[in-house]
């Protein structure tokens, strides 16, 4: 026979097992990106040059943000601190995808999983018995309607860092920095601020594939109301173009992102740059 | 025929990428759109309302967090009582389908907010304004011109190690001291606002 217990103590535990409930379920609510640091080298050797980046994990239907977010959001942060002697090379981004935050207010970002990496240089005098550590800061907003912000401070020994088997292919969903032979378009512009419109020419090197267009402008631009048409050989990509008054970066170049699908579904994207005229 | 259909379909494919520019004739140096929406205790509010006041509107969202951080900080609520003195008029408006106006009125009162909350479940008039982000903060002067649209600060990620610089103080300073806005227009940042489908 268990003996009786008084009312406000059954009360009180209940209570305290709601309340213990409660905080867990708002950290799993709060918690939608997991943020690991990870690197593509097995070891780290003298004068060897290796990836270093953070793996973010995004829980289903939710999204984080390229370095251009859109009409709203906030762009990913990853700020490495390492030891004396590594130099990192500017973050790395993959191609994101668009989508639609709310109507009228598209986004650029990443679902599922995406590793920001900055290739990173070992000193030529690394000695491998005294590692050093790694510490990176990291920030997102992830969205799904509703949005969460996030942060992570990780660090690791340089000894101790996971080899992430996703840069086996990383390297792939990178764009390219320049035209290249291999760019299977001819880029040109016309118009600019006179117009309030810019038209990108692209005029195909063989048959034309479905194009994304992702800007990447400084503040003092704002580019909008897009729109791609492709006939024959040349896909033409009409955007209005305007400068922001007063506010601070570039108007006279244009920097974006396109992206294409091949004919074997995979997406391939370059970072081209347009002038911008008055006329 | 492979070769026809496909670029057939690569025709149709127009993809919208960016959003509109600030569209619908919402410019610096512009006409400030009229409107009238109701408040937290149902009273209609119209912009003319405030016909020769300068006037500051502020797109709101509770849930956003970058909202709650300013909420937190005390920043809407310390510009429009500093300026209230100078007869300038706040007036916030939240765009949010799914909050009417009794959470309107809750949020006014769990933060003692001085200024009016206006409630635009429909949106309309976010996409008059083509307010895009929580939150969105445009200046309208004496004479119902648009001076500044854009950002409330440079500190979008709110951990700067030197003071923000607030640009909606900045720009009413520069207005009531009789001036040009030198910044009249900055990229906003927060959350997408959040309309109905």
């Amino acid at each position: 026979m268990s003996p009786r217990r008084p009312l406000p103590v059954i009360l009180m535990v209940f209570l305290m097992g709601w309340l213990v409930f409660q905080t867990a379920a708002q950290e799993v609510e709060e918690s939608k990106v997991e943020a690991s640091l990870v690197t593509s080298a097995s070891s780290i050797e003298s004068g060897s040059i290796f990836w270093l980046g953070v793996h973010f994990e995004i829980e289903d239907d939710w999204h984080i943000y390229w370095r251009n977010p859109g009409g709203a959001g906030l762009a990913t942060a990853v700020d490495f601190k390492l030891p004396d002697g590594f130099v990192a090379g500017p973050l790395r981004w993959p191609l994101p995808i668009a989508f639609v935050q709310s109507e009228g207010i598209p986004g650029f970002g990443y679902e599922g999983s995406v590793v920001l990496a900055a290739e990173v240089a070992a000193p030529s005098d690394f000695d491998r018995s005294r590692p050093g550590t790694v510490r990176v800061e990291a920030s997102w907003l992830a969205c799904k309607g509703v949005c969460v912000l996030g942060s992570a401070k990780l660090e690791a020994s340089l000894a101790e860092l996971p080899e992430d088997p996703v840069f086996r292919r990383w390297a792939g969903q990178l764009p390219k920095s320049s035209g290249g032979n291999d760019l299977p378009f001819g880029l040109s512009a016309t118009g600019g601020f006179a117009d309030g419109v810019i038209t990108q020419w692209l005029r195909w090197k063989g048959s034309p594939h479905p194009v994304e267009w992702f800007p990447d402008p400084s503040e003092a631009l704002e580019i909008g109301d897009v729109q791609i048409r492709t006939r024959g050989g040349l896909t033409r990509i009409d955007a209005a173009v305007r400068s922001r008054k007063g506010a601070l970066g570039s108007i006279s170049e244009l920097p974006s992102l396109f992206v294409i699908t091949g004919d074997d579904g995979e997406r391939r994207g370059w970072e081209l740059s347009i002038q911008l005229t008055d006329n | 025929m492979k070769h026809v259909m496909r670029t057939v379909m690569i025709v149709m494919a127009v993809i919208v990428a960016v959003p509109a520019i600030a569209g619908n004739g919402v410019r610096v140096g512009g006409a400030a759109p009229a409107f009238t929406l109701a408040d937290t205790a149902g009273n209609e509010v119209s912009l003319s309302d405030f016909e020769g006041k300068i006037v500051v509107l502020e797109w709101l969202n509770p849930d956003c967090p970058f909202v709650q951080r300013h909420y937190k900080a005390g920043t809407m609520k310390t510009l429009a009582t500093k300026y209230d003195g100078e007869g300038v008029v706040w007036v916030t408006i939240n765009s949010t389908n799914y909050m009417d106006g009794a959470a309107n009125a809750k949020f006014k009162a769990d933060n003692d907010l001085p200024y009016t909350i206006l409630v635009d479940q429909s949106g309309e008039v976010g996409h008059l304004y083509d307010a895009k982000t929580t939150p969105h903060m445009y200046i309208i002067d004496g004479v119902g011109t648009l001076v500044y649209i854009g950002a409330i600060d440079d500190d979008p990620r709110g951990n700067k190690s030197e003071p923000a610089v607030n640009y909606v103080a900045a720009a009413l300073d520069e207005v009531l001291a009789g001036n040009a806005v030198t910044t009249a227009e900055t990229k906003p940042y927060g959350c997408s606002v959040k309309y109905k489908k």
